[in-house]
């Protein structure tokens, strides 16, 4: 036996007074490593995104406003200097899986200059030339893919997200192994050709995707784009990758920033609840601390183990904290539908919640430890005259 | 010399504006190996002087000296560790930790001691074995009857091999049998092991056993006698 065991035995004594202690100091630091991991994961996300040399064309006022499909050729057609290796145009597609309450996102592609705007997702030659080949062609995200229980080959059949609702046949043939997204891509001149047998018209486009060759060429494009269309009937906006998803984080941002300020102020109120518990265990234990006072525990001693009481409270509600934004980053985020960037902890992220919870602990129990080692031992055994 | 000498001791006590006079010029010696009695109505004063010996507290005023150790002098560290080293106290309540073992409340103390974890379970076996509580080791307080609670609290005492015993009322709470048992353990630590007694009571079968008796009244020697105690009105 050790000091600890008295300790560890002491914050035994009242079990649920202790879970719901742990509890009070775990709940902030999941909400806090929470925010914190989407406040990371966006930053990074929005980091790294630009090495990719893409630019993004929509219509001047918001990609949910269509263009036509043409002005790939019109911007293909500005570029004299070669400053573009490929325009890849996307609109929203939606689709679902007849009678299947499975929900992904997906979007209509250019299968030509897909895999090369997006080479970072890693296809293959097989499925460069599957793509190329089929125009029923779909490109799946793997963490989809696996959902799904899809592979090379099977023909799946989606029912389009936007009025007319198209019912159409795709054959899987690509499972790019670095698109790890649960998306899917269909063809854009399948998904046109049958729009315009059902509405009448061609299909409009949210989104065209430069690959630029150089930081060069996408300030040119930056630049260029716009004023040729300026005044037109088509008038477009031009934004680097990552101001055109910082517009999405701006929104998604409000509520981490929301999130991330009722954490940290639910920190406090974690603190102000271990505090009062354990000065609600210690002044319990007033007679114990004196009995072993009376024995010769010294004031360090005392003071060390109702710090370390915090401390273990604090440890295990920081774990407890961290864990299911782990058990979410790992498992759960992956298979999760639509799930574009799934959930990530860092190791940082999670060292910083069980640091928080290690604080909280400490905090809460400073001042019982000053108080319990400050003990008058002789009053506190009740017997003084 | 003697053990312990009380030499002018003074303790008062400040409640708001007031001062309340527990001890007043107490002078006293009692020599090593002696087993004393303290008596005296509520408030004369006895479990001040219990805790003045053990350093628990400090006096307002006097000399307090236990062996070689001049108390008023010493600072609360160097009390807390003396304490530790010459002084077993068994309290009326037993105050053993409810969380911990009959054994393991025994081993407490020894964990202030450079021992390792089995010499500390010897040191335990054998103060169990002394009050005749050994099979008793794995027993929670809450599983003891009041008398073996006791008896758990003395080992706890001794289980340091402390020179001095400081008992405040470990009769209080009992019934005549577990009582005696306990004023007999007292008495066998006193005599075979030539423990230095004080013994803080109302009771005068309790008192009987010791071979002095201080009688105390409001914070006064009223009485220092040998033999079977005179009773006090409370």
């Amino acid at each position: 036996m050790t000091t600890l065991t008295i300790a560890f035995r002491s914050l035994a004594r009242r079990r649920l007074r202790t879970v719901l202690t742990l509890l009070s100091i775990a709940l902030p630091m999941l909400v806090y490593t929470g925010a914190r991991s989407i406040v990371d994961d966006v930053r990074r996300f929005i980091a790294e995104v630009d090495r990719n040399g893409r630019v993004v064309v929509h219509q001047r006022f918001g990609y949910t406003t269509t263009l036509p499909q043409r002005l790939r050729e019109d911007i293909l057609a500005l570029d004299h200097r070669g400053s573009v290796r490929a325009v890849c145009r996307t609109t929203w597609f939606g689709g679902h899986v007849e009678d299947a309450q499975v929900a992904f996102p997906s979007m209509a592609v250019d299968r030509d200059t897909f895999p090369i705007v997006y080479d970072e997702y890693g296809f293959s030659p097989d499925d460069l030339r599957r793509l190329a080949a089929e125009r029923r062609a779909a490109v799946v995200g793997r963490p989809l893919a696996a959902r799904m229980n899809w592979k090379i080959g099977d023909v799946i059949v989606l029912v389009g997200g936007l009025p007319p609702y198209p019912r159409m046949e795709f054959i899987v043939a690509a499972i790019p192994s670095r698109l790890e997204t649960s998306w899917l891509y269909v063809g854009l001149d399948y998904y046109d050709e049958v729009y315009r047998e059902k509405a009448g018209e061609p299909v409009g486009v949210n989104t065209f995707w430069l690959k630029c060759t150089s930081a060069e060429a996408r300030r040119w494009a930056l630049t260029e784009i716009d004023r040729h269309f300026a005044n037109s009937e088509h008038e477009t906006r031009t934004e680097m990758e990552s101001t055109f998803l910082l517009s999405f984080a701006r929104t998604e941002g409000a509520w981490v920033d929301l999130i991330w300020t009722v954490g940290q102020l639910i920190v406090l109120v974690s603190v102000a609840a271990a505090f009062n518990t354990l000065s609600q265990s210690i002044r319990e234990r007033t007679r114990d601390l004196a009995v072993l006072r009376a024995l010769g525990f010294s004031r360090a001693r005392i003071m060390g183990m109702v710090l370390l009481e915090g401390l273990s409270f604090g440890l295990l509600g920081g774990l407890l904290g961290v864990m299911p934004v782990y058990l979410v980053s790992a498992v759960v985020s992956p298979v999760l539908p639509g799930s574009s960037a799934p959930l990530h902890i860092s190791g940082w992220t999670s060292v910083v919640g069980i640091a928080t919870g290690l604080a909280v602990g400490a905090l809460a129990a400073v001042l019982p430890a000053a108080s319990a080692s400050r003990l008058k031992v002789a009053a506190a055994l009740g017997r003084v005259v | 010399m003697a053990y312990i000498e009380l030499v002018g001791v003074q303790k008062l006590y400040r409640k708001r504006d007031r001062s309340i006079s527990a001890l007043a010029d107490l002078s006293v010696q009692i020599d090593a190996g002696e087993f004393v009695a303290v008596m005296g109505p509520s408030g004369s004063g006895k479990s001040t002087l219990l805790n003045l010996l053990g350093g628990l507290d400090a006096s307002t005023a006097g000399q307090v000296r236990v062996g070689e150790a001049e108390l008023q002098r010493m600072s609360e560290r160097q009390l807390t560790q003396w304490r530790c080293r010459h002084v077993g106290f068994v309290f009326q309540r037993c105050h053993l930790l409810a969380v911990l073992t009959a054994a393991q409340n025994v081993e407490v103390p020894l964990l202030l001691f450079k021992l390792t974890a089995r010499e500390r379970r010897e040191r335990v076996r054998l103060a169990l074995s002394l009050v005749g509580l050994e099979e008793r080791a794995d027993h929670a307080p809450a599983q003891l009857s009041g008398g073996e609670e006791q008896r758990v609290a003395i080992a706890r005492a001794i289980v340091t091999d402390p020179a001095l015993l400081l008992a405040d009322e470990p009769t209080g709470d009992l019934d005549a049998a577990a009582s005696e048992e306990i004023m007999a353990l007292f008495e066998r630590l006193n005599r075979e092991f030539r423990k230095t007694v004080v013994l803080v009571t109302h009771d005068s079968k309790a008192a009987a056993h010791a071979a002095r008796t201080l009688q105390l009244v409001k914070g006064e020697l009223l009485r220092d006698e040998r033999g079977a105690p005179h009773t006090v009105e409370r």
